[in-house]
């Protein structure tokens, strides 16, 4: 019987592919920025990104998972999870592309009132959402009714697929979805490998969840031997990777650090212990080489690297005190978990004396004559014994206590345009963590671009009048926060600032959220009138324990929010040139700017922080 | 509703309140306390200040503050008419002598000398220097300065100076809740409940996407604005695009993607 079925359903797949109509395919690269906002628009969960849907095996029988992996014929079905929204990468199921866009808007509105509520019963879960999604957008109905009696149509005529009785009750709670149906039927005879995909519901089988279950499980059934061998293995494709390891795409491959990390993302089991964590991170690496078949050329290099690339303690940076603790939000539990961070005030072991490029400092002097000017705020000062312009009021003024027969006549009768003199600090906050070291050309790393921008943003504020503070994060788990703090608000400008920032070296992660706090306590000292923070990065939060994905992104903007409150503005300038959701999400959409080319940092930074505090 | 609210309303511009703020605003009348309402544009500030005064029966005098206004304006000047000079009292002036309520709408957006006017008035002086005139008015019991002030994030160089703030018993308004601003909105408008209530619906998703997709909120007013002109027989689409999504976004992309929801809000068969 299982074989039996595993056939059918094999013609299915093989069929459901067939059955794309090509010439009205719609692709979701091109409207994905829309999808994205009608998501939201419909109530969907703020902080999720849109990711294309994995490509499928559609859980069915193992015999026949190779040759599906060996075809391209796979369904792609929308479904939602923790961290991210999937839709399937195209639409052809219909020979119209209007109904194929309209297949993608009502999509987006699907997933954004999905209730996996019973969490075992994807029929009834399906049914609830569609009745619930007709029911708070009526005007989706006709669309609904269009979609759902086409879609149907099209299943009556394939002809593999058997007008069995559980067909037909999938066809007739697509054209009229009836929960009280629903509760009559008996799932266990029912089951979603043995129905044709229907593209109109979720996926009864949310990617994110199953797949990495499934893999956690098989891994952790393998003998401790049998995880040594497959580490050697890792190990000997590392040494493979080395050889050609900057690529035109990732440049380092330490960039890849991050893409490790996006995958832990999808690993759904509680990691609040920190030792379990890493266990787990490093599952997630070895998973990799399966996942990239479904996606790409992810390897688990990055991760090894990295690990190399540990300085040992005699070489590490100074550390100058027993570190400062710090509370980290958990988003899970809604609470702030008291002194739940420490961070350490770092100092390079060596500070070397370095000249920046001729070219730069000839950037840094113009600049700075620039900022001399463009910083300072004009305003026209009223009633001046001269200026370009006549100051009406007191003439008018004047004219009045004339007529009044007063003796004593105002001489100050014009108007002048002079600089204002404002009361603001700002502090200048850059990412250091590994993937600071990867390159953005042929001659220079993400990491020169912040030096360089650290230097002529620090030229370029010694000219003003603005109170103005430099430091520098990364991190190793919770208990080893690095702050660097490379100049001080009371401290000059002046050469050791300039060989400090020369002397910075990229390493580990970025625990954005306790930088941030750190960096908001420092500026709360300040007396000034308004204070802004302003962070340079590079991407995400990350760190090695259960920092990353959800949780990092969630104790970022709530360590943004406390800034707030305490009267400081956060704004975060990213080269991160992937469309991510997550900038807006953490610092609002008018807090965060995105460099397109990590070169025109330097010189762009100056100029974004003039017009920023215009 | 009894006959006592029915004769209160009766004439007073309708107000919806969202939560103590009636009772706030009277005790803060009554005991001579300065006000300083805070909150997003259109969320029903300037029309509880409206109903207040009109309930307290007291003469108000609104001053909406721009970047160009000085202390003068609100204190008065002297003016040449007909080569005589006369002095002219400013609203601030003005409800001072009357014993009314001044309204400072957008205090944030004034001149910075308009605070040496503000201070002595909004602590326990009550007073109003006027140097041009050489006057020193000390304020009745029955005036009350209100001020109001949106903390958004975009106020960089523009916030209120802890000087000024500390002088104020402040009220935190927000959007109302979804129940309170559909009676606002079928009170205002007379527009059916089942519209109604899908604006409000539709208003609070788009509000979610503040600082995200938009960098502004759906007001009160707009979606008043919007009932307003379904209530004239707009079609409810165009009207949703007239007066909801377009004021929001100047990105075509993003009005495009918020009008298909619209659609699929209000375009029921
Ligand atoms: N609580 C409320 N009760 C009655 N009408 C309200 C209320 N809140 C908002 N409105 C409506 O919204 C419109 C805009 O409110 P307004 O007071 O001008 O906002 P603000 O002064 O906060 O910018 C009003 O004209 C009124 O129609
Ligand atoms: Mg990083």
């Amino acid at each position: 019987m299982e074989e039996y079925v595993g056939q059918i359903w094999h013609k299915y797949i093989t069929k459901a592919a067939s059955l794309e109509f090509a010439e009205a395919k719609v692709e979701l690269n091109d409207i994905r920025h829309t999808l994205a906002i009608q998501f939201r628009a419909f109530g969907g969960d703020l902080a999720l990104e849109l990711k294309d849907a994995l490509n499928k095996d559609w859980e069915g029988k193992r015999s026949f998972l190779s040759k599906l992996a060996s075809s391209q014929q796979k369904m792609e079905l929308a479904s939602v999870g923790i961290n991210n929204l999937y839709l399937p990468k195209h639409i052809a199921i219909f020979p119209d592309k209007e109904l194929n866009k309209k297949t993608y808007l009502w999509l987006s509105a699907l997933l954004a009132s999905y209730e996996n509520s019973t969490g075992t019963n994807w029929l009834e879960d399906n049914v609830k959402s569609v009745n619930k999604t007709l029911s708070l957008f009526p005007g989706l109905r006709r669309t609904y009714r269009v979609l759902s009696q086409e879609h149907v149509k099209l299943r009556s005529k394939i002809k593999t697929l058997k007008q069995t009785e559980d067909e037909l009750i999938i066809q007739r709670l697509l054209l009229s979805p009836d929960i009280s149906e629903v509760s009559d039927l008996n799932l266990d005879s029912f089951n979603p490998k043995d129905i044709f995909p229907v593209p109109l519901w979720c996926d009864p089988f949310p990617a994110e969840a199953t797949r990495i279950e499934k893999k956690l499980k098989d891994t952790q059934t393998e003998s401790d031997i049998a995880k040594h061998e497959k580490a050697k293995k890792v190990d000997l494709r590392k040494k493979g990777e080395h050889v050609d390891d900057i690529d035109e795409k990732d440049g380092l491959m330490a960039f890849r650090l991050d893409s490790v990390f996006s995958w832990t993302e999808y690993i759904p089991v509680d990691r609040t212990a920190d030792e379990e964590n890493e266990d787990q991170a490093a599952l997630a690496a070895e998973d990799i080489d399966q996942i990239s078949v479904v996606r790409g050329s992810e390897t688990t290099a990055g991760k090894l690297k990295f690990d190399l690339d540990l300085p040992g303690s005699d070489q590490d940076d100074i550390t100058i005190n027993e570190g400062i603790k710090l509370p980290e939000w958990d988003y899970r539990k809604s609470a702030l978990q008291k002194d739940f961070c420490r961070l350490h005030t770092m100092q390079p072991r060596k500070v070397e004396k370095h000249e920046f490029s001729p070219k730069l400092r000839e950037k840094a002097k113009r600049l700075k004559a620039q900022f001399e000017f463009l910083v300072m705020q004009k305003q026209w000062l009223k009633g001046q014994p001269d200026g370009s312009e006549i100051d009406l009021e007191r003439f008018i003024l004047r004219q009045a206590d004339e007529l009044n027969g007063q003796v004593k006549q105002d001489s100050n009768l014009y108007l002048e345009l002079r600089q204002n003199s404002r009361s603001l600090s700002c502090l200048l906050l850059a990412d250091l963590s590994l993937s600071t070291d990867s390159y953005v050309n042929n001659e220079s790393k993400i990491i020169d671009m912040i030096k360089d921008s650290l230097y002529l943003f620090s030229e370029s504020l010694s000219a003003t009048q603005d109170r103005f503070a430099i430091g520098g994060f990364s991190s190793k788990r919770r208990d080893m926060v690095r702050y660097y703090p490379i100049k001080s608000f009371d401290e000059k400008q002046s050469k050791t600032t300039l060989d400090k920032i020369s002397s910075l070296t990229p390493g580990y992660y970025t625990r954005m959220g306790a930088a941030i706090r750190h960096a908001a306590n420092q500026l709360e000292k300040e007396s000034t009138e308004t204070k802004l923070l302003l962070l340079l990065s590079d991407g995400k939060p990350n760190d090695i324990d259960l920092y990353e994905g959800r949780y990092g992104i969630e104790d970022t903007k709530h360590a943004v929010r406390e800034a707030f409150t305490k009267g400081i503005r956060v704004f975060c300038v990213t080269i991160d040139d992937e469309d991510n959701n997550y900038l807006p999400y953490i610092f609002g959409s008018a807090n965060y700017i995105k460099i397109k080319r990590a070169t025109e940092l330097p010189e762009k930074l100056p100029k974004l922080y003039s017009l920023l505090t215009k | 509703m009894d006959a006592k609210t029915m004769i209160e309303t009766s004439d007073i511009p309708m107000y919806v309140p969202q939560h103590n703020e009636v009772d706030v605003f009277q005790m803060a009348f009554e005991n001579q306390l300065p006000l300083m309402l805070k909150g997003p544009t259109g969320c029903g500030k300037t029309r509880f200040v409206t109903h207040m005064a009109e309930k307290l029966g007291r003469p108000l005098y609104t001053v909406a503050c721009h970047d160009d206004l000085t202390a003068a304006d609100l204190v008065g000047r002297y003016l040449i008419e007909g080569g005589q000079t006369v002095w002219r009292d400013g609203p601030l002036t003005r409800a001072v002598r009357e014993g009314g309520i001044c309204y400072l709408d957008e205090v944030v957006e004034a001149r910075k000398d308009t605070t040496v006017v503000i201070h002595p008035l909004s602590d326990d002086r009550r007073q109003l220097p006027i140097d041009r005139t050489g006057e020193l008015l000390q304020a009745p019991d029955d005036f009350m300065l209100v001020i109001s002030y949106n903390p958004g994030y975009q106020n960089l160089l523009k916030g209120l100076k802890p000087s000024t703030r500390q002088r104020f018993v402040s009220l935190t308004f927000d959007y109302p809740k979804s129940e309170t601003e559909q009676s606002i909105i079928s009170k205002e408008t007379g527009v059916d409940d089942f519209t109604v209530r899908q604006l409000v619906d539709l208003s609070n998703a788009l509000r979610r996407l503040k600082d995200h997709d938009l960098e502004e909120s759906v007001s009160t007013r707009l979606i008043v604005y919007t009932a307003t002109l379904i209530k004239a027989g707009m079609d409810p689409i165009q009207a949703c695009r007239a007066a909801l999504i377009e004021p929001l976004s100047d990105d075509e992309e993003v009005v495009k993607a918020l009008m298909e929801v619209v659609v699929a809000k209000l375009d029921v068969e």
